[in-house]
């Protein structure tokens, strides 16, 4: 016999017991379900995880060097061109960007229209109008009476006020002190070679409000598939043998990436623990569907003795109530992952996250259907074909 | 085509073992229009399961054809019920929620057939039988002799060596007995080998040879006179 056949003879045996299938078929469908759930979600979480923590907007990894001075009071500069240079020379690394109080950049905490930003600031001593894309420069009477105004990059701007024309003349606060914007620059403005910034405020007005500013970071973006960890430490171990104030003081690496590992690893342990969980329920749901075939085999013993009489072998009734069987558990297993997915979609929309749907979710639902169809299908399936044909016909 | 060599069948009852069939030797050729009669009990059923390979588990041997079937294994031996015998039971035994077309069909479908082809056949054969156009009933809204036709079809559509019928007539009135007697007289003159089992004398009288059979032993084996003939 075809498999066609044996699939179109299984599928309506299953029909003429529409109730009796529905009913075994809501435990996998109930287990299916959970676990798809936590799966999605917790992919979901992971991956949102990491694009958070990790990778800037275009997928890139960056992490972050700092130097630390012995002496706190001094203000030293701990990445001169010759460091960057050489850093800049490693295969891995895509752009080495510096923010160093020795050439008036700093990063500083702010807000823009109620949103938090982090941002590099240059402190400027004298007018500014590098870039310039809308609004006006800083002008030397800005700094010489110490106005409060500011030129943030066009993404700051679009960040908190949508439109480059609605920033215009709106407000800005970095560490504690607001500044009237009155212009927009480009994104990529520089100084010098490496200094990227992506405000401008005057030097003065900035430091009456800020007496002790972080400074000597270096931020490091690296091409995709890099170790980053790893590089991040090897760069740090050369800047601390030869950096251009090693004697000075120290180079430091905070591993967000092995932070993240960690993170990443306690996501998928409560992940795994909960599918463990819901596996019960699959077993109990597979214990049912055995029950429903030892009973489907009892109560048609009569048509397994007619289909032995007119030629059916074993393994062909065997094949018979194992399709069944596995039909059961694999159509409860599709209307499960959907119910999964779609519950899925549905948490997530309270959630920071998105759901994620992966193809190994799917094969996961497709092939744990199917083994527990199998699984629980194969002794009852046994039964039907070890019948003695002889026994049933009397 | 049917040889049986002192064909020996006993049943485990309890602690005793019940002896059904006492070393029978038979011989049936093609063609011919066999009644094995005998009160209940005297083991025509078991006789006629080993003959029709519903029961491989007896001792003595077995010659189909050139086939010893004693030593097939149970693969062969289905293959073999499939292929060159057509069992006709006393009650039917048809599937009750499958149409007529889908239980005459059964087997050619473990056959391996293709749907479209059998389809073609079973039609052909359900005519035959004189049950034209019924492929899409249910069993359960014929009648008990209509049932029983379908079974035939069904006995009758892998073309089969031979039929077998046990107690074709035994739930059927005797109007519609003689229809069916009718039908299996028609397919034994187009060639068919029909070896049935009856207690009713009338439908023994209606074959060409008559076995009687008593206790497991063969007591009389010998030609049916015709009236007419």
């Amino acid at each position: 016999m075809q498999i066609r056949e044996l699939i179109i003879s299984s599928f309506r045996s299953l029909i003429s017991n529409k109730r009796r299938s529905i009913l075994t078929m809501i435990g996998i469908i109930i287990g299916i379900a959970s676990v798809i759930t936590i799966l999605a979600l917790g992919d979901g979480a992971r991956l949102a995880m990491l694009k958070n923590l990790q990778a800037d907007s275009g997928g890139q990894q960056s992490t972050q060097i700092t130097f630390s001075p012995n002496n706190s009071d001094v203000k030293i500069s701990g990445f001169n061109n010759e460091d960057l240079a050489r850093i800049r020379s490693n295969p891995k690394v895509a752009k080495v960007t510096v923010q160093s109080d020795d050439h008036g950049i700093l990063s500083s905490e702010g807000t823009i229209n109620g949103k938090s930003l982090s941002s590099l600031v240059y402190l400027a001593t004298s007018a500014n109008d590098n870039k310039i894309l809308a609004g006006r420069g800083i002008k030397d009477s800005d700094i010489s009476i110490d106005r409060p105004v500011a030129l943030v990059n066009k993404s700051i701007a679009k960040k908190g006020y949508r439109t480059i024309r609605n920033a215009l003349n709106s407000g800005i606060e970095i560490n504690g002190t607001t500044y009237t914007i009155i212009g927009v620059i480009d994104n990529n403005a520089t100084r010098g070679e490496f200094y990227n910034y992506d405000v401008v405020v005057p030097r003065h007005v900035f430091e009456t409000s800020n007496a002790t500013v972080n400074a000597n970071t270096l931020k490091l973006t690296f091409i995709s598939g890099t170790d980053i960890s790893k590089t991040t430490n090897d760069i740090k171990d050369q800047l601390n043998q030869m950096g251009s104030q090693h004697s000075s003081g120290s180079y430091d690496f905070y591993d967000t990436a092995a932070m993240l590992k960690g993170v990443t690893m306690v996501i998928k342990g409560i992940t795994y623990f909960i599918v463990a969980v819901a596996s019960i329920s699959l077993f109990i749901a597979g214990i049912g569907v055995m029950n429903m075939m030892y009973i489907a085999v009892s109560e048609r013993t009569q048509e397994i003795g007619i289909r032995m009489a007119v030629g059916a072998s074993q393994k062909q009734i065997l094949w018979q109530f194992l399709i069944e069987a596995v039909m059961l558990t694999l159509s409860g297993g599709m209307i499960g992952y959907l119910a999964g997915l779609g519950i899925a979609m549905g948490i997530s929309a309270f959630l920071p996250f998105k759901a994620s749907v992966s193809i190994s979710t799917f094969l996961l639902a497709f092939g744990t259907s199917t083994i527990v169809g199998l699984v629980f299908g194969i002794l009852p399936a046994k039964t039907a074909s070890n019948k003695n044909l002889i026994d049933i016909l009397r | 085509m049917i040889n049986l060599v002192s064909i020996s069948k006993s049943y485990r009852q309890g602690n005793e073992n019940y002896k059904a069939l006492h070393e029978i030797s038979l011989t049936i050729q093609a063609g011919e229009f066999v009644a094995i009669m005998g009160p209940s009990g005297s083991g025509k059923s078991t006789l006629i399961n080993i003959i029709g390979f519903l029961d491989n588990n007896f001792d003595g041997q077995y010659n189909f054809n050139d086939t010893v079937v004693n030593n097939l294994n149970r693969r062969d031996h289905a293959r073999l019920r499939n292929q060159s015998v057509g069992f006709v039971f006393q009650n039917f035994k048809l599937i009750r929620n499958q149409s007529v077309g889908e239980n005459v069909g059964l087997p050619l479908l473990y056959a391996g057939l293709k749907r479209r082809d059998i389809i073609a056949r079973v039609n052909d054969v359900l005519e035959q039988v004189g049950l034209p156009g019924s492929y899409d009933k249910l069993p359960k809204n014929l009648s008990g002799g209509q049932q029983q036709r379908v079974a035939i079809a069904r006995a009758i559509v892998t073309k089969p060596n031979f039929l077998v019928a046990d107690e074709p007539t035994g739930a059927l009135d005797s109007a519609t007995s003689r229809e069916i007697m009718a039908l299996f007289k028609e397919l034994n003159q187009h060639g068919t080998t029909v070896i049935m089992v009856t207690h009713d004398e009338n439908v023994a009288r209606q074959t060409n040879r008559l076995i009687k059979i008593l206790d497991g032993r063969l007591q009389s084996d010998m030609e049916v006179e015709h009236a007419d003939s």
